[in-house]
């Protein structure tokens, strides 16, 4: 692999690193299967898209996102806590929703960045270009790590985490799970939609299927973040996800290496989460094995 | 201080499922009485307390706390001033996080939870100090996880979280029902101890005759909604378990139908 095809893997390593610290949030921190993300994200890039064609500053156009991102979160959230539908669909009809909605907000099924001031363009004059993005993506990550990992300790953390640990326990210390839920909804979809904001940055367009498959990439980020590294405390949790993340698009760069087409990516990433997941239960049996026969023998 | 007036509630109303749960309740607690609470399966004493504690809603009546209608605070408004421990040990506390975070969470109680650091330095000390009071060594603990701890350390844990901001009121749903002999041996101390140095008003259900005559200053038995009896602190002391069978037998004609309570004594 030559050098700039590795740069290149771990710049979207980082960069897809935000959109996998909001899958975490839900996934394990408040034990919530978020399917939302996929809308999300691709709304962060529509509406970047938009704002930057209309002439608006990138730093604006990479910023609103967040709001609109954490909107959605607040309607998963409102349909599952108020409207008591089971997090899973809630997720899939935001999502649904949001489809309709990006297409209306792009005004058709892609919008094109090139030759246009973006985030990632501007950064470019301001630092070497062959460091610049991976500089500017780094910094956003290390920033958006630092802030969360303070926010789970905080009291409101406290309780956004006890929500997914133990709601009844929470419940009867005074707080109002759905509240915590919201929030934690709020927040995830906000990073989801800040990241697809930057990668259509990055990339140079918006589409409508962009967020497709991001909720699986997510999860790959997040699991073999654990499996390498570990999830003993939040920091360490946190630090394992962006981990996972450029593992995971180190794995998919190796992949298109060795003969694979892009549209097999998808499968590799369902088999990858698979083996994540199913790898510590093989582990055990295999143990369990080695047990029985020493005693056996 | 506490007080139900003619308190129902159906579940499943106007189905064949329909059971009344608990029938035109009543039932006054004053300032620091603790109340012990028996009956057979099925009688509506874990009822009565998530009703009390907001569980979910009733169907008639009123529920008033120190003067104050609650009927209509959700559950997470009435814990500002209610402590509660279930009989399912694992249910007090989070497991994924440390002693330390879920002791915090108890002081947070009743406060509005905003930015600030869940933990300071300062409530360290104190919170080693409250778990030494357990004596149970889990002041050398405050940075493990609470999932590592024993069903019966989490237990201690959870009646200590329950009181730790002194509520106004403390509901204890067989909170020593899942546990060994001795481990429920130890919750029991420990919760004389903490009911009574802090003078908590306090509402205990418990399957255990002998447990529900020795402590507690009064008594009350339930049956099919209903409260069927109730003693005061002199008949109370004066009262064997054979003596409240009898009475139960006297009131309903009926041999007593639990298997567990009979057990238990």
């Amino acid at each position: 692999m030559s050098a700039g095809f590795f740069m290149q893997s771990v710049e979207q390593g980082l960069v897809y690193a935000i959109m996998a610290i909001g899958v975490y949030i839900t996934f394990r921190v408040l034990d919530f299967a978020d399917l939302t993300v996929e809308g999300s994200f691709t709304l962060g890039a529509a509406v970047a898209a938009t704002l930057i064609t209309k002439g608006y500053h990138p730093v604006t156009a990479s910023l609103v996102p967040i709001l609109a991102g954490a909107s959605a979160g607040v309607i998963t959230g409102l349909l599952h806590t108020k409207g008591r539908i089971s997090g899973l669909l809630a997720g899939i009809l935001t999502m649904t929703a949001l489809y309709s909605i990006n297409l209306r907000v792009m005004g058709k099924s892609n919008v094109p960045l090139l030759r246009t001031e973006t985030a990632v363009s501007m950064v470019k004059g301001i630092i070497p270009e062959v460091i610049a993005t991976l500089v500017f993506f780094a910094l956003c990550v290390t920033v958006i790590v630092l802030l969360l990992d303070w926010f789970l300790y905080t009291e409101t953390g406290f309780a956004v985490r006890a929500t997914g640990d133990n709601e009844y326990m929470i419940r009867s210390l005074g707080v109002n799970t759905d509240n915590m839920k919201i929030l934690g909804l709020a927040i995830s979809n906000g990073l989801v939609a800040f990241s697809g904001a930057l990668v259509a940055q990055y990339q140079g367009f918006a589409d409508a299927g962009m967020g497709i498959g991001m909720i699986v990439a997510g999860l790959a980020s997040v699991i073999i973040g654990e499996v390498l590294l570990g999830a003993g405390s939040i920091p360490r949790a946190t630090i394992a996800v962006v981990g996972g993340s450029i593992v995971y698009r180190l794995a998919i760069a190796v992949a298109l290496l060795v003969g694979f087409r892009a549209s097999d990516l998808k499968l590799i990433t369902a088999v990858l989460v698979v083996i994540a997941l199913v790898s510590p239960r093989v582990k055990d049996m295999l143990n369990l094995n080695k047990k029985a026969s020493v005693t056996g023998s | 201080m506490l007080r139900l007036e003619n308190v129902t509630k159906i579940f499943n109303p106007n189905t064949v499922n329909q059971k009344s749960a608990l029938v035109e309740i009543f039932l006054e607690l004053a300032e620091g009485d603790f109340i012990t609470v028996i009956g057979s399966n099925g009688a509506g004493k874990s009822t009565l307390l998530n009703v009390i504690a907001g569980v979910y809603p009733i169907d008639a009546g009123s529920i008033t706390l120190d003067g104050n209608d609650i009927k209509g605070l959700p559950e997470h408004r009435r814990a500002y001033s209610i402590g509660r421990v279930f009989q399912d040990p694992m249910r007090g506390t989070a497991p994924s996080m440390t002693v330390e975070e879920n002791l915090s969470m108890a002081m947070a109680r009743g406060k509005k939870r905003g930015l600030k650091l869940g933990i300071r330095k300062d409530q360290r000390q104190f919170f080693a100090d409250r778990l030494a009071l357990l004596e149970l060594g889990l002041e050398n603990r405050l940075k493990d996880k609470v999932g590592l701890l024993s069903g019966g350390q989490r237990q201690a844990i959870t009646l200590l979280m329950a009181t730790l901001t002194h509520p106004r009121l403390l509901l204890l749903d067989e909170h020593t029902a899942a546990l060994d002999p001795k481990t429920a041996k130890k919750i029991v101390e420990l919760t004389e101890k903490i009911v009574g140095e802090n003078n908590l008003t306090t509402l205990m259900v418990t399957h255990n005759m002998e447990q529900a005559l020795r402590l507690g200053n009064r008594l009350i038995m339930m049956h099919e909604g209903r409260i069927i009896l109730e003693l005061a602190d002199d008949f109370k002391q004066k009262m064997t378990v054979n003596g409240l069978l009898q009475e139960f037998e006297h009131l309903r004609g009926e041999a007593f139908v639990s298997d567990r309570v009979v057990l238990a004594t």
